[in-house]
Formats: structure tokens, sequence, C-alpha cells
């Protein structure tokens, strides 16, 4: 689905990716946990290209898509829900929805619009009812559902999410986590990056380590939950709670 | 009874002349709310789209000659973003083009060397023009690490100044004036003793219908949803998979196409010369701010409310201080109300800078 090789990145003259490599499978969940600042965001956005990797490939379904512009890789069904949600906050909750869709449209299939916006509204009922109002009105947990379901209308093959879980309760997590297991059932792969590094691996099938600019580590959901370093760094447990 | 009508009737040329001023502002308001830059150049959109409707009213109905004007003046509102905003931006010798451009009109304003031939002193301005170019933009590339607004304002002055030098030599410093499109000058309807030109109505006519269509625009197509995507975050908007770029070059296109139509429908009353450009920049830039940044219903109402005191301080002071008066006005807007009459706090907090 998604091979990410040798990836160096960063912003001008600030290098903040060294050579990272990682791949997601089809119908995968993988996840990205690292602390502040280890440049996971840098690295979800060099794969939608709005970020302008240094050297290194990206590869989507078999194709090398290393050079096609941002608003392409949508088209092909690479989409981000970004961090820190970014709806678009004067616009109506179907406004948000429609644009989702834009490329979905321009490409003549508008009558199939319709039929995606039901099953985000099946997906989140909340957003249904708040369908007239402003994006920006939202709570957190609507936002983040509102920012999921505008990705979904795009119709993405692999879906990215840059901490989902950001700033909400525990219970809102939960079904967004929920959500996440749903729509990989529905056939996504997707690719989480989340500071909530034990509710991430619980629903992932693989993981990666993150840390400044380089992956450190990487296994499935159990080799990452056994790993000593993960357990203390990711996980909470102390030195003591390990060695025993 | 006389005084009454003489107040309308200095409403009704301040409406005329406000509606070109509104038309100016919501141009400003396309291309800033989708970029955030003031394009100075915005004036010669509307100079151009007159010239060229002109130009061709002379074999061609007048309805294809403003068809004409329009779409000359689009294509070059496309020229001018592709060119100057999205290549200029990384290519530095147009930059100091544009700024040599500035440097040069204040000399020759300035009238520093008009005492020497001619093509001598346009020779010694930019002796001293193209220095300053260069330096300007080293001294831009030295100190401004991002690719800033300001770059890119001082690259709309330069194209403005550009564009009004070239207006020059293929029109010349005549003024000129498109044909009424009912009757002549000296047509008017009465109504209730106020003497009305049909063109007013033809003026104040296609100011309605641009912002009644801007509206619908904006609000119920997808390509008008997607500019206001674009306006509120560029990166989320390009993660919807909009083209980004593209919707700022139809900014651009859109800004020009109906700053030409305005210029078309004002230029039976108001006349037209190849300088009137900056006037209707500085008049619309102050509606723009007088409305609130960013807002078109608004600007359309300021145009009117400025034209209408304007037409008014005329009737008080020697008219030499019009422009006066119109700064004055704008500097007491922006000490005392920094968002426009009618703009609001929390949208202007929500734009990106
Ligand atoms: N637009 C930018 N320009 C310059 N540097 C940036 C930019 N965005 C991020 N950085 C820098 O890149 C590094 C990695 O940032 P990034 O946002 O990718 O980290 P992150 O792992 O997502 O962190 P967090 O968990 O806090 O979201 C940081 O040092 C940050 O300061
Ligand atoms: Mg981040």
């Amino acid at each position: 689905m998604l091979v990410v090789r040798n990836l160096r990145s960063g912003y001008g003259s600030i290098a903040v990716l060294k050579a990272v490599s990682l791949h997601v499978g089809r119908g995968e969940i993988v996840v990205i946990i690292g602390p502040n600042g280890a440049g996971k965001s840098t690295l979800l956005m060099s794969v939608t290209g709005l970020v302008a990797p240094f050297e290194g490939e990206v590869e989507f379904e078999g194709r090398d898509i290393t050079a096609v512009p941002a608003e392409k890789r949508v088209g092909l069904g690479c989409v981000l829900v970004p961090e820190g949600r970014r709806v678009f906050a004067t616009l109506s909750v179907r406004e948000n929805l429609e644009l989702g869709a834009y490329h979905v449209r321009r490409n003549g299939l508008g009558r199939e619009v319709r039929h995606d916006l039901e099953r985000i509204f099946a997906l989140f009922p909340i957003l249904r009812k708040r369908e007239r109002q402003m994006g920006g009105t939202l709570s957190g947990g609507e936002q983040q559902m509102l920012a999921i379901g505008r990705a979904l209308m795009a119709r993405p093959a692999l879906l990215m999410m840059d901490e989902p879980s950001m700033g909400l309760a525990p219970v809102v997590t939960a079904s967004i986590f929920k959500t996440v297991l749903t729509l990989r059932e529905q056939g996504l792969s997707i690719l989480l990056v989340e500071q909530n590094a034990r509710r991430a691996l619980s629903v992932a099938d693989r993981g990666y380590v993150i840390e400044t600019g380089q992956m450190v580590l990487e296994g499935t959901r159990e080799e990452l939950l056994n790993n000593n370093d993960v357990q203390r760094a990711y996980l909470g447990k102390d030195y003591s709670a390990i060695n025993e | 009874m006389t005084g009454i009508v003489t107040i309308f009737q200095y409403i009704i040329s301040g409406l005329a002349q406000g509606s070109i001023y509104a038309v100016v502002a919501i141009g400003f308001n396309i291309i800033y709310n989708s970029t955030g830059i003031i394009n100075f150049a915005q004036g010669e959109f509307v100079v151009l789209g007159a010239m060229v409707s002109i130009t061709f009213s002379a074999i061609f109905p007048l309805w294809a000659a403003i068809a004409m004007g329009i779409a000359v003046a689009s294509l070059y509102g496309a020229l001018v973003e592709i060119v100057f905003v999205k290549y200029a931006r990384a290519f530095s010798p147009l930059r100091a083009i544009c700024l040599a451009s500035i440097v040069f009109i204040l000399v020759s304003a300035s009238g520093l060397f008009s005492f020497l031939h001619p093509v001598l002193s346009i020779l010694f301005g930019l002796a001293v023009a193209l220095p300053f170019g260069a330096g300007g933009e080293f001294l831009l590339l030295r100190f401004q690490k991002e690719q800033n607004v300001l770059q890119l304002i001082i690259i709309t002055i330069g194209v403005s100044i550009l564009t009004r030098e070239t207006m020059k030599h293929v029109w010349g410093k005549d003024v000129f004036a498109l044909r009424y499109f009912t009757g002549t000058a000296i047509t008017t309807i009465s109504v209730g003793g106020v003497y009305i030109s049909p063109q007013l109505l033809w003026v104040l006519g296609t100011v309605t219908l641009v912002v009644a269509g801007l509206y619908l625009f904006y609000k119920y197509t997808l390509v008008g949803k997607a500019m206001r995507a674009v306006s509120l975050d560029r990166k989320a908007a390009q993660l919807c998979g909009i083209n980004a770029r593209l919707l700022v070059t139809l900014s651009f296109i859109l800004s020009a196409a109906i700053g030409a139509l305005a210029g078309a429908v004002t230029s039976p009353q108001t006349s037209t010369d190849y300088k009137m450009g900056s006037s209707f920049a500085i008049n619309g830039f102050t509606v723009a701010i007088l409305g609130g940044l960013g807002n078109s219903f608004a600007a359309a109402l300021a145009g009117l409310l400025l034209g209408v005191l304007e037409s008014f301080t005329t009737a008080i002071v020697p008219s030499s201080y019009k422009e006066v008066v119109v700064i004055i006005i704008m500097l007491l807007i922006l000490f005392f109300k920094p968002s426009g009459l009618f703009g609001k706090r929390e949208e202007r907090t929500l734009k990106e800078f």
C-alpha cells in the first residue's frame, strides 16, 4: 500500500527526518509513536506532499508518487486527517464534508457524494445534527469526527491520522479508536500517529518508534508492548515494574 | 424643496462614483481572501478593461466590445498572477525590476532630471532606479527568510506601474470614454425632480449584479466553496484535493474581470485615461478598509458611502482637497475601528496572519 524509503525531509535548511523508512500493508493498522518534536507530523506531511522531501521515495500502491503534487495524491486515495483537525471554521459541517469530496465531484461522480455523505452520517450521527452549524462552533470531539469524515469523503485507500486523540476526553478517544477499527473492517489501511501509545498499540497490527527524526524501533504490537524501552518511555511503567 | 432635490442630486452623483470604488474594493477582497495580498494593480485592471472596450467599441457592438475588455483584462490578471506572483516569488530579477520601476516613477515624478532632454532624463532615471531595485531586492533576500506578504505587495505596486506605463504607450495620454449604453450624455430620467442619467442605472445595476453573483458563487458553487476553504486554511484545502494554486490564479482572473466590467460601465460618465488606476486603487483600498478587509458586501456599502461623502465634500471644500478628506477618513477608521465599519473581530482572528 504505502512504502517510504530513506526519506530525508524538513523545512528549508532545517533537516527533521534523517533517512526514515516504513511501510503499510493493505488492510493494516500501523502506528507511529515518538516524543514531541520527533518528526511524526513532518513524516505524514511529507507523505501527503505538503512538505517536500530532500531525498528518498514515497511509493503508493506500487507507484512512485514522490513527484506527484499534494492535491493529486488525495485523488489517488492517500488522505491525511491533519494534526489539530483544521476544519474550515466558517464553513458549515456539510460544506466541510462536501469539500472533502472535491476530487470526487470534479471527476463527475457528484451523484455518489450524497451516498457517501449518508455513510459519514451513519458513522458519526452527531454530524447530521450539526449539519448546518459552522465547523468552528463544534466541540473538539465533534471537530475530530468532522475532520475524519471530511477525509473519508475523499474515498481514501490509506487513511493517515495525526494525533486524533489530542485534547479529547477518554470516552471520545475511545469512540474514535472504535471508528478506526470499523474503518479497517471496511477495507481501509490506516497509518496512525499517536501520543497515546497504549491506546494506539491496542488497535494496531504493527508499529514504529521515531525519535529525533529516526526510526529507532519497529515491530508487531506484541513486540512493542513487551519492549522494555517502549514500556518505560511510552507506556509509563517505571524501572522496578519492568525489572520484576 | 430645491434644497432636498440638490441633496439628492449630490447623493446620486456620489453613488455613481462610489460604485467604482465598491467594485475595486471587491476586487481587492477577492485576491486578499485567497492570498493575503493587497493587489495594488487592481486599478489598472479597471483601466485596461475600459480602454480595450473603448478601442473595440469603434468596430464592434457595445456588448461585444465590453466582453473583449473583460476577456483581455482576465487574461492579463492570470498573466500577472502566474508571472509575477507565482514565479517572481522564486525569481529575484523580476522582483528587482518591480522595485526598480517604483524608484523610476518616483525619480521621474520628482522631476529631478527634467531639465535634461527627455531621453537623457529617462536614462538617468533608470541609472538611479536599477541599482535601487537590485539593492532593495538584495536586502529583501538578505533579511527575509520567508516569502512574505510585504514582498508580494511591493511586486503588485511594481506591476501597477509597469502596466500604467505600458498603457501610456499604447493609448497615449488622451482621455477616452465609452459611448453611453442608453441615449447620450444629456439623456436623463427625472424622478421627482431629481435628474438621473440612465447610465447610473446601468452602473448601479452592474454593482448589484456583481455583489449578488459573487454571493451566490461563494455560497453555492463547489469552486466558490473551495476558494473560501483556500482562504481559511490553504494546507487543509490541499489535503481535500483542492488545487490551491489554480484557485489563486482564478481569483486574479475573477478580480480582473469584475474590475474590467466596472471600468467599462463607468467609463461613459467618468471617462478613462491611462493613469486613473492609481486613484481607483487608493480609493478602493480605503473602501476595502472601511468595510473591513475580506467582506465584499460591506465593501459595496462602504464604496457607495465613500462616493456620497466625497460628493458632499466637493460641495463644501474645493475638489482638490477631496483626496485629503479620503485619507483623513481612512486614518480615523484605522484608529478607532481597525477591523472596519462592518468588520467582525472574530473573522479577523481566524485569518492566518
Ligand atoms: N513549519 C515548520 N518550519 C520549521 N520547522 C518546523 C516546522 N514544523 C515543524 N518544525 C520542526 O520540526 C521538528 C519536528 O516537528 P513535528 O511537528 O514533525 O514533530 P512531531 O513529532 O509531530 O511532534 P508533536 O508530537 O509535538 O506533534 C520540530 O523540531 C519542529 O520545531
Ligand atoms: Mg505532530
